[in-house]
């Protein structure tokens, strides 16, 4: 089980996948910016894994938890992952190779402001900490729990 | 009459960054081709101004994601001469070392994953993976090897932070870089085969007499040292760098031109140059394996760059293979020198070509001035050339033929907008 947190620290809002791993230090995690094959290299091999990352969306500050095929294609910023290489082709090209995890996670923080600068938008800022609380759960679950993917539930 | 047909794509995908290309035709005639590049730049020179130099390789590694060793490479080199600081071998093949790693992931990614695809009219590779399965164990291996390297040389994966003028931080321990053999030539071998790979694919027929720009050294593959050489006759050291290139904004590119002095040419930076100028240079394995699927030099086909790519990264792997056989920890892990004032001047071979990086530091080890040159500024002038060539050749073909190999021909160059300020969209527009 691993945590991810995808996304550029220095394009405000981008940075809520940096942001996590910060703020949870004691649990196994990979940060990976712009180059999609090492996102796909830090999966390879996994049981599980959680992901974190921003994503546009109408509500700032909305949070998102999509379980792994039902992963939206088209609400991930494909700037997230450069080179045109979306996080969905990304996890979809794994998938295609039998290499992706049994279960992939991922977390999407609806942003508001993904300019050039650090700090996050007030809706983005106000949400940072039960983001926060809700990888951690998801992370704790599984890694305390004697039941596999049931845990997540769908 | 002549035919008036417009295209239009939204966005070229599989390249770094944000940018486009418009095209306007009537019947076989360019009337305009403008390669923009409207991602703002990012003012990087001037932020360094007034930090002290041992700041510079981390601040200016955070211009690339995919090659930040690049300018780590460029900026430690120029520093340490300007510091009159000359660090022995050992620390020169522990950078060469950290730069093969960065070579294996940043070729990988882009032979593999942003490249290949448009050899068999795919739009992406996840088309592409559908018919060659194995392409995506290939792109891993090869990118956890070159990963395994800059993690243990430079620290960390995502923009290493070892790296410092004078030296490293810390030296690795050479059983730390014995672990890396392994991985090393399991990847040596899945280079050998993707060079097969793809010298096997079908090339779109352009050849053009570039004049190719590469690094020079008498005892190495170009990397980290050396006088900068053409196949037109140029034969300078890195210092004269602004006597014979030339720097000039264009309208309609946030991203500077660089040109060929003193006329203003255009020419190519990156690894076909380098495989075309150095054959001579590439381990033995690469040599025969080039010359096993008949690619020698002169190769003037742009189409051809990815065989260059792929055959670089089985020379990375292999020479870091060697390196990590020789290695013997320098005796101290950096060296220190006083401040004082001075110049320096350094062009290190980014996967994407040459990276010609100048400081002026004052007496107080903070910098007054910097200038950055990176490759793709200087490919911008030369990839527009290469689609007037390219375009002519297409008149008989659909919008979609069309569009599609003027996308393929910016690929050739792994244009990485990022550095150079950032890329793409793409218009076609006949009149």
């Amino acid at each position: 089980m691993i945590l991810i947190g995808l996304g550029n620290a220095f394009r405000r809002d981008d940075g809520v996948g940096p942001e996590i791993l910060r703020r949870l230090p004691d649990l196994p995690s990979r940060y990976c910016e712009g180059d999609p094959l090492r996102l796909m290299a830090a999966l390879d091999g996994l049981e599980r894994a959680v992901i974190v990352d921003a994503v546009e969306g109408e509500a700032p500050g909305r949070i998102h938890r999509w379980v792994w095929p039902d992963v939206p294609r088209e609400s991930m910023r494909p700037r997230l992952s450069s080179h045109g290489m979306s996080l969905f082709d990304a996890l979809r090209l794994l998938e295609q190779s039998d290499r992706l995890p049994a279960t992939v996670v991922v977390y999407g923080l609806e942003g508001e402001d993904f300019g050039w600068g650090e700090g996050f938008s007030a809706p983005v800022g106000a949400t940072l900490s039960r983001l926060e609380s809700m990888v951690r759960g998801e992370l704790l679950s599984v890694r305390d729990s004697p039941f596999s993917d049931s845990c997540y539930g769908k | 009459m002549s035919e008036t047909r417009i295209i239009k794509v939204e966005a070229l995908a599989r390249v770094e960054g944000e940018g486009a290309l418009h095209v306007k035709m009537r019947g076989d005639e360019i009337l305009d081709l403008r390669f923009r590049i409207f991602e703002p730049p990012r003012f990087f020179e001037a932020f360094l101004q007034g930090r002290g130099y041992q700041e510079v390789p981390d601040i200016t590694a955070r211009i690339c994601g995919i090659c930040p060793v690049a300018y780590q490479m460029s900026s430690v080199h120029a520093l340490e001469q300007a510091l009159g600081l000359t660090p022995g071998p050992e620390y020169g093949k522990l950078r060469r070392l950290l730069y093969c790693g960065e070579w294996i992931e940043s070729h990988a990614l882009h032979v593999l994953m942003l490249h290949a695809p448009d050899f068999f009219g795919k739009h992406s590779v996840l088309e592409l993976a559908q018919e060659h399965p194995e392409l995506v164990e290939r792109g891993l291996q090869l990118k956890k090897a070159g990963n395994a390297i800059v993690h243990t040389v430079g620290g960390r994966e995502v923009h290493p932070i070892n790296v410092r003028v004078g030296g490293f931080y810390r030296a690795p321990r050479k059983d730390e870089l014995e672990s890396l053999v392994r991985p090393l030539t399991e990847a040596r071998e899945t280079a050998r085969t993707l060079v097969g790979w793809v010298a096997g694919f079908d090339f779109p027929e352009l050849e053009i007499d570039y004049e190719y720009v590469a690094l020079s050294h008498p005892e190495e593959y170009p990397m980290n040292r050396g006088r900068i050489v053409s196949n037109k006759g140029l034969d300078i050291a890195v210092e004269d760098f602004y006597e014979h290139f030339q720097e000039e904004h264009i309208e309609h590119s946030n991203a500077l031109h660089c040109r060929r002095l003193p006329h203003g040419s255009t020419y190519q930076v990156g690894p076909l140059a380098r495989f075309n100028l150095a054959f001579d240079k590439l381990t033995p394995l690469a040599r025969e394996t080039a010359l096993r699927h008949g690619f020698e030099p002169p190769i003037t086909n742009p189409f051809k760059s990815i065989i260059a790519r792929a055959l670089e990264v089985l020379h990375a792997c292999d020479e870091a293979l060697t390196l990590i056989e020789q290695y013997e920890e320098p005796p101290a892990p950096f060296l220190t020198a006083p401040n004082r004032k001075g110049v320096g001047h350094a062009c290190t071979e980014a996967p994407r070509g040459i990276l010609y990086h100048r400081y002026e530091v004052g007496e107080d080890g903070l910098i007054e001035k910097a200038d950055i040159v990176p490759p793709t500024s200087q490919n911008q002038a030369q990839i527009e050339e290469d689609l007037r060539r390219l375009l002519p050749t297409l008149l008989s073909e659909t919008q979609e033929v069309m569009q599609h190999r003027c996308e393929q021909a910016i690929r050739n160059y792994d244009p990485c907008i990022s550095c150079a300020t950032h890329f793409l969209k793409l218009e076609i527009e006949r009149v």
